[in-house]
């Protein structure tokens, strides 16, 4: 019994150094120091594109207003079906990897290198809905316009 | 006496700045067509209702300040100025629409960035954003560096002395041709070829670096754009960083640098008289600055430990410097980071390449090279009439594609205009300081506004005192048009007030 | 005559400005191997 509490604690004790809960951007960047070398876990949404590069890939990942940039085996990469764009909702996904403050095998990059990806919640295309007020707008401007036109056509010095 | 303007000022005035409008609205076809394309079709309908206003407001001002007169100075210089605040407000009219800004005046503000070729922005979800939207802001960068009004001389003006005095106004005043609708037609020659060629090398790295080659295209016409006309914008939050690539930075050094360099030395380089790189004041003086000024950045850099090898002092320190130097703005560094992993003495270094700038007649703002050459020159002619006999007489020359005598009057100039920089700059940072930044952010934010930079530390953002986005606002028109003309609507403004 | 000469004086100008380019680069290299040690 009490071995099992020890290593119940022991567990509970290194997965909090682990910093498992999803840690937000400007946390990360503004305490850059802090966390350089560390194994963090850093979730939001996949956006622009996932890059190959060889047998790994970068994927930026974007949590509140930050984005950060995500090295990551391709194996792991292809799980990213959707990335975020203007029409496209990207996937949720939870990355576990080393944080690099100015990463030496990228320039300087601050990035995660990621050794575990985990889909949250999965991305789709979003159709685009026509806006009835703008459109209106257009038309009525448009016959603004043309009215204008008239009126220079006979207003001619 | 203070004469009251006229009816026959502000008919000029009016006229011209209608024209402008016109040949503005135009070019909002061009975001309409890719929306329509990618199927974004309200970001499609933001720009039509765009294009409609401003063509309705072109109409009117043509039709009814119809006049046969050309511009005299004054004119000329106002309808210029006026021409970039009006491009403000309309080209800000779609990017509000897009929801993607908290106001109007962020919109303003971004509007303001891209035809000034800044690079500051407020924008909120840039990820998101529609392509026509995205485009349109690079757009503006390419029509802002190429000139507003340069767009106009090359297709409506027709008096030539006319042409001639907006194309001042617009702080462009090296005569490259001797016909000024030449040289803005040369103007654009360069900007063509090298659109093509930077858009192809971007697009290809791109496709090499992992992107979708539709996107690689996309990107790569929106970062020349962005690149050769010095402005900083890129298509997504992270700017160049997106990109996570040594290879695309190399080449957007290139095309930066591309774009710091005079129109007229392209002009002569393109002719034949390649030796001139060698010998022009401004090349040579544009090395010096930046390698002096990198010296600067990379000593403090080096006292951090925090980039562990030369390669990445490059890529992150250099680029940034670079970036600063030629006015663009583009980073591959958090704005934090300035303050939070880069010391004061590496910072020295960028503040000060950004006040620098690049060559006159070129896409960069800030002082700029020759003034800073002519301004060299003019001390060392004054050392030398110290040390040589008193009887000796001194004649001082410098190398701008010809041998040219330097003259007082020339460095009178250069000194003026250095000094309205240096007031502009220290005013940005007395605003800064006022709302509570620390100094060296402060100086770094005002520095990069007004010179037209877009390197940003943080203190740009949509929370920022209202105050201060409009000082910086103002501080980028004013930069950008390097102050003549700003001071003349000032003038005319206070006239039409107090005069008779 | 000038007609393939002007195009071939282009090409040779972008390359030359090109080259401006990378001989700053070269020079900011420089720099940094500098002080690296």
């Amino acid at each position: 019994m009490k071995k099992l509490i020890c290593i119940f604690g022991i567990l509970f004790l290194t997965s909090g150094l682990a910093f498992a809960q999803g840690i937000p951007g400007d946390e990360l960047i503004n305490n850059a120091k802090l966390y350089n070398g560390k194994i963090v876990s850093y979730k939001g949404e996949a956006i622009g594109e996932v890059m190959r590069r060889g047998d790994y890939a970068w994927v930026n990942i974007r949590e509140g207003n930050t984005v950060l940039g995500i090295w990551l085996p391709f194996t792991l990469a292809k799980e990213i079906a959707y990335a975020g764009s203007y029409n496209v909702r990207g996937d949720i996904v939870e990355v576990t990897g080393v944080f690099n403050r100015a990463c030496p095998e990228h320039g300087g990059d601050l990035d995660i290198h990621a050794q575990a990806l985990r889909k949250i919640v999965s991305g789709k295309q979003v159709k685009e809905k026509l806006n009835p007020a703008k459109a209106n707008q257009a038309l009525i401007l448009l016959g603004v316009l043309f009215l204008v036109w008239i009126l220079t056509l006979f207003l001619r010095k | 006496m203070i004469v009251k303007p006229t009816l026959q000022d502000l008919k000029a005035i009016g006229f011209y700045l209608g024209k402008i409008i016109l040949g503005l609205a135009l070019t909002m076809i061009i975001p309409i067509l890719i929306g329509l394309f990618a199927k974004e079709f309200n970001p499609a309908l933001d720009f039509l209702i765009s294009l409609e206003i401003s063509l309705i407001i072109g109409l009117i001002l043509v039709k009814v300040c119809y006049t046969e007169r050309e511009l005299n100075w004054m004119q000329g210089m106002i309808v210029v100025s006026l021409s970039w605040v009006v491009a403000m407000f309309l080209g800000a009219i779609p990017m509000y629409l897009s929801g993607h800004w908290l106001s109007y005046s962020d919109a303003c503000f971004d509007s303001m960035s891209g035809f000034a070729t800044t690079g500051l922005t407020l924008v909120q979800d840039l990820d998101h954003l529609s392509l026509a939207h995205n485009l349109w802001r690079h757009l503006i960068m390419f029509i802002g560096g190429q000139g507003i009004v340069i767009i106009a001389l090359s297709f409506f003006v027709k008096g030539a002395s006319g042409a001639f005095k907006l194309y001042v106004g617009e702080a462009r005043d090296e005569k490259i041709m001797p016909n000024v609708v030449n040289t803005a037609r040369f103007i654009w020659l360069v900007s063509i070829v090298y659109l093509v060629l930077g858009t192809l090398s971007l697009g290809i790295v791109g496709v090499l670096e992992g992107l979708r080659p539709a996107s690689a295209l996309f990107h790569g016409a929106c970062i020349f754009m962005a690149a050769f006309d010095t402005g900083g914008f890129a298509p997504q939050s992270q700017n160049i960083l997106y990109y996570h690539s040594f290879v695309f930075e190399i080449v957007t050094i290139v095309l930066i640098i591309l774009g710091a360099i005079n129109f007229k030395l392209h002009y002569h380089i393109w002719m034949g008289n390649r030796k001139e790189i060698r010998r022009n004041l401004e090349s040579v003086t544009f090395f010096i600055t930046v390698i002096t000024a990198f010296s600067i950045t990379a000593m403090g850099l080096a006292q951090t430990g925090i980039y562990s090898k030369a390669v990445l002092l490059f890529r992150k320190g250099f680029y940034q410097l670079i970036s600063a130097h030629t006015g663009t703005g583009f980073q591959t560094i958090y704005a934090q980071q300035f303050t939070s992993e880069w010391n004061h003495l590496a910072l020295v270094g960028i503040i000060v390449a950004m006040g620098l700038g690049g060559a006159v007649c070129s896409t960069t703002g800030a002082i700029k090279m020759l003034r800073i050459g002519i301004i060299f020159k003019a001390f060392v002619e004054d050392i030398k009439r110290i040390m040589l006999p008193e009887r000796a007489i001194v004649v001082q020359k410098f190398h701008h594609i010809k041998e040219v005598f330097l003259e007082d009057k020339q460095v009178r100039s250069a000194l003026l205009i250095t000094l309205a920089f240096l007031i502009l700059y220290g005013i940005g940072a007395g605003v800064g300081m006022f709302f509570g930044y620390p100094f060296a952010n402060a100086l770094f934010e005002s520095t990069s506004a007004a010179a037209n930079v877009g390197l940003s530390c943080g203190i740009t953002s949509p929370s920022m005192p209202a105050g201060l986005k409009l000082t910086y606002i103002l501080q980028m028109w004013a930069g950008r048009l390097e102050f003549m003309s700003v001071f003349t609507l000032i003038g005319f403004l206070i006239t039409a007030v107090k005069g008779k | 005559m000038i007609k393939v000469k002007l195009p071939f004086n282009i090409v040779l100008g972008i390359f030359t400005e090109i080259l401006y380019a990378f001989a700053i680069m070269l020079a900011a290299f420089l720099i940094c191997f500098l002080f690296k040690y």
